[in-house]
């Protein structure tokens, strides 16, 4: 997942002129800068809600806020990073939000079924990741068990272990300490690591 | 190293950002514990699981989707979403709860909170007002009250026994409207609330009639506030010294709309007014009255915190003790129902305030406002 500092750089430098130009009042432009962004925004919201719909809205959400908010940018850090932070900031704001609590409820992992073998069926939502991604067993479990995260973790674990984003990068992306961004990507790590026991 | 501590730095560890120091401390643990060593075998192979598990695809119209909620306007329930997401200043509940109690008490208008502000002029309130504010050139403070009362409206009907109540001649009161814009005359005496009188001008207790709300009759000489010393003049009653650049001509009495309130809560609370004090130099005033000690608490109630409330069992504790038939005929008109009149008790040597204590258990309070 990692790309190459010459592909970053490029990246950047594109991503910032299509942001001048939409500044400047073309609309293509800002289509575009969607366009090249939208499957890590959209891929970190699902990451983080564990529902395709939720993610679908919530990645909608964060370009229209990121639209509104673009004369705000001062090209001082990377586009990318700033859209990491909106993205991780929308996502927990929908994480709190009633509708989303009502809308998600889940068998926790750590209940036992009758036979005695760890719950492996955990999420009952019919847009769950359990049906887009029916045939990765593994993946979808891993799923679920992130799902079951505290948000703060959730996001930490995500972003370091799925996204491949470095402890410097997590820090500016979140805003939390280098300690405190340790500690709850260990904590994160060994819940999953207890919950999966058995699968990984 | 205990395992415990080992566990939560194998995260570390595997990202390789643990300090150098402990690098070989964790090494040297896993070769010999196989419980750490399975965690950090399975804990490698969850993040190395992570970081291989696919992408999802977005919808195939995700951009177009975007541009379109940017074109649109926002739906109804678009607005209001808001209301859905968690709110950016998070107040603790219980301050919320105290906020909200604070405002129903403050604010809602209650069954007994009447408004002093909307108040419905009746008959018996215009003559309340004529009766407190009877001079010609008299001029109250600004308030709304004033501004709500039309320019000249009608002058009251003419009633023989209302008009024997106020002092002086009746023919020579300017109508209603112009009552508060006017100063009072010094010459005339205060006269506290209105009602019934016999036909020679003397008070009369109408409640003895079945009246209600006109039952105190009370004319006070022009010089009872002169006589009249409080306990502690610093206190609770000031009475500043009228300068030559402050004339008693610009003496105020309670506000209007206070004295309303007053009597209002008074009447309710089945109390009734024995005497009203004026204080010169425009400060506020005071009345003292009485009532049943078990009505107090309906009196406070209604009357609010900003009302400054001492009870008593006599006048005497309000520096109020009779010193002359006169001024004790004034104190003890408005229990004449319950008490003999004051000229009785002037003939049989008794004092009627005392007197007025044993037959009920009724108790003085002076009402000021703060």
């Amino acid at each position: 997942m990692d790309i190459p500092d010459g592909t970053r750089a490029e990246e950047r430098a594109h991503s910032e002129q299509l942001i001048r130009s939409t500044l400047a009042g073309d609309n293509k432009s800002y289509d575009e800068l969607v366009r090249l962004h939208q499957r890590f925004v959209f891929n970190l919201c699902y990451r983080l809600l564990g529902d395709y719909d939720e993610a679908n809205d919530c990645a909608q959400d964060v370009f229209i806020a990121v639209y509104k908010s673009l004369k705000n940018f001062r090209f001082e850090s990377a586009f990318k990073t700033w859209l990491y932070r909106v993205t991780a900031n929308t996502c927990k704001n929908r994480m709190r939000s009633l509708e989303y609590r009502f809308k998600t409820k889940k068998v926790r992992l750590d209940i036992k079924s009758e036979d005695g073998q760890r719950a492996k069926e955990i999420g009952d939502d019919r847009q769950s990741p359990s049906r887009e991604l029916s045939r990765r067993e593994l993946g979808r479990t891993i799923q679920t068990a992130i799902d079951h995260l505290p948000a703060d973790q959730k996001l930490v674990v995500v972003l370091r272990d799925m996204e491949g984003r470095t402890y410097e990068e997590i820090v500016e992306i979140t805003g939390y300490k280098l300690g405190t961004l340790k500690s709850k990507l260990s904590r994160a790590r060994l819940k999953l690591r207890q919950a999966l026991e058995g699968v990984i | 190293m205990e395992c415990r501590d080992v566990k939560k730095l194998l995260s570390e560890y595997i990202d390789g950002v643990l300090a150098e120091g402990q690098v070989p401390v964790i090494k040297q643990h896993l070769v010999t514990c196989r419980d750490c060593k399975e965690t950090y075998a399975s804990m490698s192979r969850l993040i190395d699981a992570m970081s291989e598990m696919e992408t999802v695809e977005e919808p195939a119209d995700f951009a177009a989707a975007v541009r379109n909620r940017l074109e649109r306007r926002p739906s109804f329930f678009e607005r209001f979403r808001v209301l859905w997401s968690p709110p950016l200043i998070k107040v603790p509940m219980g301050v919320a709860a105290a906020l909200v109690v604070a405002f129903a008490i403050t604010q809602l208008p209650g069954p007994d909170r009447q408004p002093t502000r909307d108040l419905v002029v009746t008959d018996e309130m215009k003559l309340s007002e004529e009766t407190r504010a009877p001079a010609e050139g008299r001029r109250e403070k600004k308030g709304d009250l004033e501004k709500e009362t039309p320019a000249k409206p009608e002058p009251p009907p003419p009633d023989e026994k209302l008009e024997s109540v106020v002092a002086g001649d009746a023919a020579d009161r300017p109508p209603v409207s112009d009552y508060s814009e006017k100063q009072p005359d010094k010459t005339e005496p205060p006269v506290v609330a209105v009602g019934e009188t016999d036909t020679d001008g003397t008070a009369v207790d109408s409640s003895t009639r079945g009246g209600r709300g006109s039952e105190v009759q009370i004319e006070i000489p022009p010089d009872t506030a002169a006589k009249i010393q409080p306990p502690d003049s610093s206190a609770l009653l000031r009475q500043p010294e009228p300068t030559p650049a402050a004339p008693a001509a610009a003496t105020e009495p309670v506000e209007v709309d206070d004295l309303l309130r007053i009597t209002r809560a008074l009447d309710r609370a089945g109390g009734t007014i024995v005497i009203t004090e004026e204080n010169p130099g425009g400060e506020p005033g005071y009345l003292i009255a009485r009532l049943a000690a078990d009505s107090i608490y309906t009196l406070v109630h209604l009357l609010g915190e900003e009302t400054e409330l001492i009870m008593a069992h006599d006048l005497g504790a309000f520096g109020l003790a009779a010193e002359s038939p006169a001024e004790e005929k004034t104190m003890v008109q408005s229990n004449r129902a319950r008490t003999t009149t004051a000229a009785e008790g002037s003939r049989t040597g008794t004092n009627a305030v005392e007197r007025s204590r044993a037959a009920t258990d009724s108790i003085f309070v002076r009402i000021r406002v703060k």
